[in-house]
């Protein structure tokens, strides 16, 4: 672990220059650039705000608060791990006719997405603490995008090396993402779910995460109900993350060689 | 002593014919699976190049050069025998490696530095020197899609001869260049290979290779076949090369005619200027005696053609034709047996540039018996023609393009020597004015003027 460590911090220059690339190309020719990455999330929320209030009867602003700071870190996992998952083939032309770590372009393609994401939490937060006071637990909002950017890079190393060779893992991805989105609370709470399935419904450690952000950003909110103790999850989540980040990293080690002659 | 040492090293790709990788597929393919194709890339190479050497590897596309190079690269990895190369490597195995066409070229400069090897600061240091390489200096905030290849291919080089490796490897991206940053490259790679870097250059042109390297070798099939000087070695690619064109050609008359045709000096089909030489062509149903003509500038008959078994055989110890492309027409009862002519190409070796051509005039002139020899010493080496035999006939004169002396035999007998041009001149002067009083001979006799010219013919 310390030697890979090492690796990453000796190559840092080319892992910040792909994220930089990257991030700059996302945005290459349109004249909003970086700000997509802002209205695109906005103007689905926008939509979905428009629509949920209606059929689930609530209030409109505080479900568009409560609506925001679940889909947002969501789209992160969910876009991070698809990118990530493609990253080996969209890089093939570097990674057949050079030296480079693989792994390089799995940390930079993750810091690029994580980029587009801060910006986005940034947002939310300027626009959530016009109606709520943020609450102490603020504070906890790094842990919480350090446990994201962990899963995010396990599920990435773990999918990478299996794109390659069946190139469904996408397709099958996009569609347990959004599966996974209506099992986990974004467009309604977690009190809609029946307590006696609750305890199931929180098996899901991506629910336990998104209520995780919720809980940081709302806490202070009247509305807002402590279901788990905040501090608990994060340290659970986080052991979670770190779980999944070493199996994907293994499972990338044994397999990038075989993976690499197939992209 | 060798820094880059390759020992026996193999190369196998599995390719799945029908590649299936979509689920759909494979659900289509169920059971199916196994049909995986072997291709052996490397066959057992075994290689040791020097410090400071420029390694030039030849070879036609799929033959393993660039698998080779990527092995040396350390991008693959071999699946048996082993690999030691000594110090850092920059591959440049294709153009402008992850460039970015929506990036300036400035930060084309620090992503392709970063790609191989390099950290900010060590580009940030390099910065100057690489625009000035570049002679880019003006377009350096200008996107890189608006940029030509040539221009690409410049900008890449001066990041790529700029990161100070001890081994540098090239994989036919030279060519894209203009002559002049050509020539830079050129400076460049003996700038490097003073300073005790080695290069490492693969091609399919031996043009490049005779340009830069000092050393090559030619892969067929994975397979080292020939390795010895770069100029040697693109020789011979060259004659390779040529074979296999005259080859397809020939193959496509043979079959088309239904005749066999064979000629080889080492490659078919590419023969020797003053080497040996022999050509059969087999076809059914050849009259007595067919002749055979070389045609390339000139139209080259030849005399001492055997027949066979069915089979026209020529050949000789020394070819007297000089270099150049010819067709082989072989004419029968005033006829071509192929309506396309089969080809050969003759080579020049550096021996024969001292030998000669020897021209005997026979049957198609009316001097019968007279003989042109051409060279430095003409009248010697008449005496050296005049042990081997009369071989061939050149139709027209004003296209024997050797140089230096002639010198006109009849019988054994000097009749005259000179400069070629004279001598020719005096040759064609007397061939008029034999025919002409072979033609006109009745009339001639009924004149005094014309008597004595009809004796001046028996003079011959």
């Amino acid at each position: 672990m310390l030697k890979s460590l090492k690796k990453i911090y000796s190559s840092r220059d080319v892992i910040l220059r792909l994220a930089f690339t990257d991030l700059k190309l996302r945005y290459a020719g349109s004249y909003l650039g970086l700000l997509w990455s802002l209205l695109e999330p906005l103007l689905i929320i926008l939509v979905y705000s428009l629509v949920f209030p209606l059929i689930l009867k609530v209030n409109f602003f505080e479900w568009f608060l409560f609506f925001i700071c679940g889909l947002i870190p969501y789209r992160y996992l969910r876009k991070g791990t698809m990118e990530l998952t493609t990253s080996l083939v969209d890089y093939s032309n570097i990674l057949l006719k050079s030296k480079m770590n693989p792994q390089n372009i799995i940390y930079a393609k993750a810091i690029s997405t994580s980029i587009s994401f801060l910006i986005e939490l940034s947002i939310v937060f300027i626009l959530v603490s016009f109606f709520v006071k943020p609450s102490f637990f603020i504070f906890l909002l790094p842990f919480a995008v350090t446990i994201s950017f962990l899963l995010n890079l396990g599920l990435g190393f773990y999918f990478s090396v299996i794109y390659p060779r069946a190139r469904d893992m996408n397709y099958i991805l996009s569609i347990v993402f959004e599966a996974l989105m209506f099992l986990t609370p974004i467009v309604y709470k977690i009190d809609h779910i029946p307590s006696l399935y609750r305890g199931i419904y929180l098996l899901n450690p991506i629910a336990r995460l998104v209520y995780t952000y919720q809980a940081i950003f709302l806490y202070s909110s009247p509305k807002f109900k402590e279901y788990l103790p905040l501090l608990e999850q994060i340290v659970l989540l986080f052991l979670f993350s770190l779980f999944v980040f070493i199996i994907g990293y293994k499972k990338f080690e044994k397999e990038k060689e075989v993976s690499l002659e197939l992209i | 002593m060798s820094v880059i040492e390759l020992k026996d090293v193999w190369k196998i790709y599995l390719l799945e014919k029908e590649k299936a990788t979509t689920l759909k597929e494979k659900f289509v393919n169920i059971g199916k699976r196994g049909k995986r194709e072997e291709i052996i890339a490397l066959k057992g190479v075994s290689l040791n190049i020097e410090r400071g050497e420029c390694f030039g590897v030849l070879g036609k596309n799929g033959s393993g050069k660039t698998t080779l190079l990527k092995i040396i690269a350390g991008v693959l990895k071999p699946n048996k025998g082993s690999v030691r190369v000594e110090g850092k490597i920059v591959p440049i195995l294709t153009l402008g490696l992850g460039l970015q066409r929506e990036l300036t070229a400035k930060e084309n400069v620090y992503l392709y530095g970063s790609i191989l090897g390099l950290s900010k600061k060590e580009i940030d240091e390099r910065y100057e020197k690489i625009v000035k390489f570049s002679e880019l200096e003006k377009v350096m905030d200008v996107k890189l899609k608006d940029f030509s290849d040539g221009m690409v291919m410049r900008l890449s080089f001066s990041v790529a001869f700029h990161v100070d490796a001890d081994i540098i490897l090239i994989d036919e991206v030279l060519a894209v260049g203009d002559a002049a940053f050509q020539a830079k490259c050129l400076e460049k790679i003996m700038e490097l290979k003073k300073e005790g870097k080695t290069v490492v250059m693969v091609s399919h042109s031996p043009d490049d290779i005779r340009k830069f390297c000092d050393r090559a070798v030619i892969l067929e099939k994975g397979e080292i076949i020939f390795l010895d000087e770069a100029r040697k070695v693109c020789e011979k690619y060259e004659e390779m090369i040529e074979s296999e064109r005259l080859k397809r050609w020939n193959e496509e008359v043979e079959r088309k005619y239904g005749i066999k045709f064979d000629a080889s000096f080492e490659y078919p089909y590419v023969l020797k200027e003053g080497e040996k030489c022999r050509i059969v062509i087999e076809a059914g149903n050849l009259p007595k005696l067919p002749n055979l003509f070389f045609r390339g500038r000139d139209k080259v008959r030849v005399f001492s053609r055997k027949v066979e078994n069915g089979k026209v055989i020529f050949q000789t110890d020394s070819l007297p034709l000089p270099q150049g492309e010819y067709d082989v027409l072989i004419e029968c009862n005033g006829k071509h047996l192929t309506k396309e002519p089969l080809k050969v190409v003759v080579k020049s070796s550096k021996e024969s540039e001292e030998n000669r051509v020897y021209i005997p005039l026979t049957s198609k002139y009316p001097f019968q018996g007279l003989t042109l020899v051409f060279g430095k010493t003409p009248e010697k080496e008449y005496e050296e023609y005049r042990k081997g035999k009369t071989l061939f006939v050149f139709e027209n004169l004003d296209s024997i393009v050797n140089e230096g002396n002639a010198c006109l035999f009849k019988g054994g007998k000097t009749l005259m020597v000179g400069k070629k041009e004279i001598v020719l001149e005096k040759l064609k002067e007397e061939t008029w004015k034999y025919l002409a009083i072979k033609h006109f001979k009745d009339i001639l006799a009924k004149t005094e003027l014309g008597r004595s010219l009809i004796g001046h013919e028996r003079n011959y």
